[in-house]
C-alpha cells in the first residue's frame, strides 16, 4: 500500500516538474530576439555595428519632396514624424536599414515606404570615420507621439544583434495630443 | 468444443482490432466528408468587413483603361479596379493584403496577383500602419477580349492568429481561408480625375 501511494506521488511530482519546465521554456523567438541598447535623445547610442544619435524630430502635416525632378506632396490622415539622426559606423562599412516608431501603447510603426529611393532615407550606408545624417520618416496618429521610443537596427530581422532603443523627449502637446510644434508643410529638400 | 470456438473468435478480434479501428475511422471521416459543405456567407457590400488583420469596406469597382493611379495599362488590356477602405487591426505596420480580395470564378484563375495601390499618392503596395485607415485600389489587368461581368464576384479571405507558429515559435497570421463573398457592381468607366 505504502509503495503504491509513493509511486502515485512520484508520478504526480514528475508531471508537475515537466509541466513547469515546458511552460517556462523560452521560445525560439525569445532566444533569438534582438538585444536592445537603451538610451535617450542626449545620448549617442552604441550598437554592435553603428552609433546613432538623434539630432532633431520634426512633426508635419504634409511632406514636400522632389522625386525624379517632380514636386510631390505627401499627405496623411495622421502626422508625419521626420527624425534626423546622425549615424556613424564603428569598425566596418555598414548600413542602418530599419527604423521603427514604438508608440506608448506598444504599436509598432515602421518607416514609411511611400518614397522612392533617396540617399538620406534608409537603408543608410555609413563607413568608419564618415558619419552621415539620415532621415527616418514615420506616419502616425497624433496619440502615438507622447512616450514613444525609436528603434534603429541593421536589418528588419536582426536576430541576436543589438538594436538602438532611444526614448524620445517629451514634446509640448495640445489637448488632442498633437505636438504644438507641428508644421503644415515640411520640405524634405531643405536640410535640418 | 464451444470453448475452442470462443477462443478462436477472441483471437480474430484481438488480431484485427487495429484494422477494425482504422476501417471505422475511415468510414466516419468519409461519411462526414460527404456531408454538404456549409456555404460561406454573402457579405453586405457596403458594410465594414472584419477579416483577421484588416477592417475593410469595399467602396466601388470599375473598369479602367490607359492609366489607373499612375499604373499604365497596355492599349490591348483593361484594368479591373476595386477600391476599398482598409484599416490595419494589428499592432504593427503590415502589407499582408495581396490575397485579401480574390476574384471568384469565372474570372478567378485568369490573372496574376493584383497590383495594390494607395490612392492618396499612387504608392505601390505600401505597408499600412496600425489604426490608420487608407483607401487602396486593387488592380487586376485582363486582355480587352475578356468580357467582364456587371456584378463582380469576389472572395474575401481571412487568416487566423497564432501566438506561436509550429516552426519558429513566433507569432503570426496563418491558414488563410474564405471568410465570405461579395458582389460589387462594376461601373463602366472611372470618373474623371480619379484614375
Amino acid at each position: 500500500m505504502m509503495r503504491w501511494v509513493f509511486n502515485v506521488a512520484a508520478l504526480g511530482a514528475a508531471a508537475v516538474v515537466c509541466y513547469g519546465m515546458q511552460s517556462s521554456k523560452p521560445r525560439y523567438k525569445n532566444l533569438i530576439a534582438p538585444i536592445p541598447v537603451h538610451g535617450s535623445m542626449v545620448d549617442k547610442v552604441e550598437t554592435r555595428l553603428f552609433d546613432v544619435h538623434i539630432g532633431k524630430v520634426v512633426f508635419a502635416r504634409e511632406l514636400k519632396v522632389t522625386e525624379f525632378g517632380k514636386q510631390k506632396t505627401l499627405t496623411t490622415d495622421g502626422l508625419w514624424a521626420v527624425v534626423a539622426a546622425d549615424v556613424a559606423a564603428r569598425d566596418r562599412t555598414t548600413r542602418v536599414g530599419a527604423a521603427t516608431w514604438l508608440g506608448p501603447t506598444g504599436l509598432r510603426f515602421h518607416q514609411t515606404e511611400r518614397f522612392s529611393s533617396r540617399s538620406d532615407l534608409p537603408p543608410i550606408s555609413v563607413s568608419p570615420g564618415l558619419p552621415q545624417r539620415g532621415l527616418f520618416l514615420f506616419e502616425l496618429p497624433p496619440g502615438e507621439v507622447e512616450g514613444a521610443t525609436l528603434v534603429f537596427s541593421h536589418t528588419v530581422f536582426s536576430a541576436l544583434d543589438s538594436q538602438a532603443n532611444i526614448a524620445l523627449d517629451r514634446v509640448p502637446l495640445d489637448s488632442d495630443g498633437t505636438p504644438l510644434s507641428v508644421v503644415d508643410v515640411y520640405d524634405l529638400d531643405r536640410p535640418i | 468444443m464451444f470453448g475452442a470456438i470462443r477462443g478462436k473468435v477472441r483471437a480474430w478480434f484481438t488480431v484485427g482490432a487495429g484494422t477494425l479501428a482504422a476501417v471505422t475511422v475511415a468510414g466516419l471521416l468519409g461519411a462526414f466528408g460527404a456531408l454538404p459543405q456549409a456555404q460561406t456567407p454573402v457579405l453586405a457590400r457596403d458594410s465594414q468587413i472584419e477579416t483577421g488583420q484588416w477592417l475593410v469596406r469595399p467602396l466601388r469597382a470599375y473598369i479602367g483603361t490607359d492609366r489607373v493611379y499612375d499604373l499604365p495599362v497596355k492599349p490591348d488590356q483593361q484594368a479591373l479596379v476595386l477600391e476599398v477602405e482598409m484599416t490595419n487591426r494589428t499592432a504593427e505596420s503590415a502589407k499582408d493584403y495581396f490575397t485579401l480580395f480574390q476574384l471568384a470564378p469565372p474570372l478567378g484563375g485568369q490573372t496574376e496577383q493584383p497590383a495594390v495601390i494607395l490612392t492618396r499618392d499612387a504608392s505601390m503596395t505600401p505597408a499600412l500602419h496600425p489604426g490608420m485607415t487608407e483607401r487602396m485600389a486593387y488592380v487586376w489587368t485582363f486582355p480587352k477580349a475578356v468580357a467582364l461581368p456587371g456584378e463582380l464576384p469576389l472572395v474575401v479571405n481571412t487568416k487566423t492568429y497564432k501566438p506561436q507558429d509550429n516552426l519558429y515559435g513566433t507569432p503570426g497570421w496563418f491558414n488563410e481561408r474564405e471568410l465570405g463573398s461579395i458582389e460589387m457592381p462594376v461601373e463602366a468607366k472611372a470618373a474623371e480625375g480619379q484614375s
